[in-house]
């Protein structure tokens, strides 16, 4: 009998076939809406949670910040060289607080010094290049990997040696004719030959390393000492560690190390707030929160819209109940009971609304696709990833808004008086 | 014994505060299983109101009304619209068809309420509308058909149930002679097959071919004749 119904309501909507997509439209554009905003919020989401895992789900970063004030020169009198120069961050003593068993497990630390100003290769100059001392094991802690040659070694520290290895854009632009490998180039010049070129995606610390340039800690320290001028301000920084990468073990919770190293480096630097520290998977976590808070909200925008699709298909239906009241009369004189007529509107309209949750859904997932094509052509985009659970649930909330507002079209057709309906006309 | 009795009955229309219509004022008779009556009167006399009572469509306002041997006051709606689905037919003056129905859909709409499958409800469809001669028109929708086709349509749907009881209310007002002419033989051809038949009609020629003819004339029977012999061969 419910199948009857069924049928009848599909044939039904077929012989109005214009009308009945006109009246599920809303209930279309609500669901095709929700599918794509879910489906984008997923991609977003997962975008996001894919560059923070970039810096290392178990890692925690630690950045040396220049305060606000220390950028201020004293007034009036030419500043000495000393005065311009603003010493701040982390120090080696920091470090070494860090690396004790009490605030451990840490599997290691791994600092990043910025040095040099000017990168050369013969007259021309690379402005986007940036040098960086640092340790043999960075590749432990951070997604780098080679193309071409080696990485650092401790031998290179410890005999001092100016080797290099570049990333694959600076290496292609320093030497676009010759093998990288072995080639030399100079900075603020000092000479220094290329043992080891990066991959495209290989990432230091969340960045791209495309124009990076890692020379060994020992070496940097050694020849281009503690401060970096600024050669346009002729302003520089004094920094012992400008960043420390600290990577905690599989079995360790990052949040609790984390906790301790921030009670280590407040000791010394709580007044100044010249120490950053992040953890990439306190922002995964952060970002879940605000995920869901944008989930709540796009649900009650959806509801919204699913609600005037509702009260539309309502609309409609009403009218439908009067157009058809003769019609109804007579399927009373044929034997059907209220309960039937009421059972046929009702079904109808679910059919119809169901039917436009198929559609919108069906838009909601071509939708998805063209964003995702499109996130293929610009970076700004994410792409769009429908998940089967809010896909079934705004297809089965149309549903329920069908069963709730046909309800009332339902009873109007379900009062009619026989006697009175088929004197309509 | 009755296929249909009243007792004193009376319909009264009260619609806000103006006085009451009386449609019918106090009308008695039975009609023995079998009979083929007609109704007369002039118009407004109460006869579609008289109809639409035997058809189980509306109730008294008072008096009794026996269907079958069953006090139809003591039924329910629910059980209202199933005695209406099978123990009576209803054949009308304007055909009532669905138009958005082909010819044998709309035959099997009463079989759709008492739950016949598909299958059988095409059947049994098919074979209603052979009975009137429309077994050609099965997928026409009632617009592509005539008046005397869309009412032979009609008739099929009435007797598609196999009720006891048949009911027209001036099923040829709409109809030429023609036309009428060979719903009439319809009709007789039924009754003929056991039926009991009540048909409202304003033409005197038709009147004189039922074995039984009911005058009403203010809500009250005037007359209540019989010509006398049954055509039932
Ligand atoms: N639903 C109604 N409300 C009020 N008055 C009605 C209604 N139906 C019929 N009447 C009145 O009852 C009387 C009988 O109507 P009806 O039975 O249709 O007459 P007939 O079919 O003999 O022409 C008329 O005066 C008519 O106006
Ligand atoms: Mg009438």
């Amino acid at each position: 009998m419910l199948l009857d119904f069924f049928r009848l309501s599909l044939n039904n909507l077929w012989r109005h076939r214009a009308r009945s997509l006109l009246t599920a439209l809303g209930i279309i554009i609500g669901v095709a809406a929700v599918v794509c905003m879910a489906g984008y919020g997923e991609g977003s989401k997962r975008a996001e949670i894919a560059s923070i895992q970039a810096l290392g789900a178990r890692n925690i970063l630690l950045t040396s910040v220049k305060p606000p004030l220390s950028s201020v020169t004293p007034d009036g009198n030419e500043p000495s060289k000393a005065s311009r120069i603003a010493a701040y961050g982390l120090t080696d003593l920091d470090v070494l607080r860090i690396l004790t068993p009490e605030v451990g497990p840490i599997e290691r630390a791994v600092p990043m010094q910025r040095v040099g100003s000017f990168v050369y290769c013969g007259p021309l100059q690379f402005p986007q290049a940036q040098a960086w001392g640092t340790l043999p094991e960075l590749p432990q802690v951070t997604p780098i990997t080679l193309e071409r040659g080696r990485f650092l070694c401790d031998t290179d520290g410890r005999m001092l040696k100016n080797v290099a290895v570049l990333g694959d854009a600076l290496a292609a632009q320093l030497f676009p004719l010759q093998d990288p490998l072995g080639g030399c180039f100079e900075i603020d010049g000092q000479s220094f030959s290329v043992v080891g070129v990066l991959s495209a995606d290989s990432r230091a610390a969340g960045e791209p390393t495309h124009f990076a340039a890692y020379l060994p800690l020992e070496t940097a320290r050694a020849r281009f000492g503690r401060a970096r001028m600024d050669p346009n301000t002729d302003t520089g920084d004094q920094v012992e560690v400008e960043r420390l990468i600290v990577r905690v073990p599989e079995n360790a919770d990052p949040s609790e190390v984390t906790g301790r190293i921030r009670r280590v480096v407040d000791y010394a630097h709580a007044a100044s707030k010249d120490v950053d520290i992040r953890v990439p998977m306190e922002l995964i976590r952060q970002k879940e929160h605000a995920r869901r808070i944008f989930t709540v909200l796009m649900v009650l925008i959806a509801g919204l819209s699913l609600l005037v699709g509702g009260i539309g298909i309502m609309n409609i239906m009403l009218a439908s109940v009067v157009e058809r009241t003769r019609e109804i009369g007579v399927r009373r004189a044929l034997g059907a009971t209220r309960r039937q007529i009421g059972a046929q509107f009702l079904i109808e309209t679910t059919t119809l609304s169901g039917i436009g949750g198929v559609l919108g859904v069906a838009l909601g997932l071509l939708g998805c696709g063209i964003i995702t094509w499109l996130s293929g052509k610009v970076g700004w985009l994410n792409p769009a990833i429908p998940e089967p659970v809010p896909v079934l649930v705004s297809f089965a909330v149309s549903t329920g808004v069908g069963i709730l507002f046909g309800m009332y079209p339902a009873l109007r057709a379900a009062a009619q008086d026989p006697v009175v309906a088929l004197r309509h006309d | 014994m009755y296929a249909a009795r009243l007792q004193s009955v009376t319909r009264s229309y009260q619609r806000g505060t103006a006085p009451a219509v009386h449609a019918l004022r106090g009308v008695s008779f039975g009609i023995p299983a079998g009979q083929y009556l007609a109704i007369m009167g002039p118009s407004g006399c109460g006869k579609s109101t008289l109809m639409n009572l035997l058809g189980c469509l509306d109730r008294p306002t008072s008096g009794t009304y026996e269907l079958h041997g069953q006090q139809v006051a003591e039924l329910d709606d629910t059980e209202l619209s199933r005695v209406r689905g099978r123990q009576i037919g209803f054949v009308f003056q304007s055909f009532n068809l669905i138009p958005q129905l082909t010819i044998r859909e709309n035959v099997e709409v009463p079989l759709f309420y008492q739950g016949v499958p598909a299958a059988a409800r095409r059947a049994r469809a098919e074979a209603a509308l052979r009975s009137v001669g429309l077994e050609t028109r099965l997928t026409h929708l009632p617009s592509e058909l005539s008046g005397g086709q869309m009412q032979r349509t009609a008739i099929a749907r009435a007797i598609v149930t196999d009720p006891a009881i048949l009911m027209a209310d001036e099923p040829c007002g709409n109809l030429d002679s023609a036309a009428s002419a060979g719903i009439l033989a319809l009709f007789e051809q039924l009754h003929a097959s056991g039926r009991t038949l009540i048909m409202v009609t304003h033409d005197e020629g038709i009147a004189k071919r039922c074995q039984r003819v009911l005058r009403l004339r203010d809500g009250r029977v005037e007359s209540d004749s019989l010509p006398g012999v049954s055509h039932a061969a």
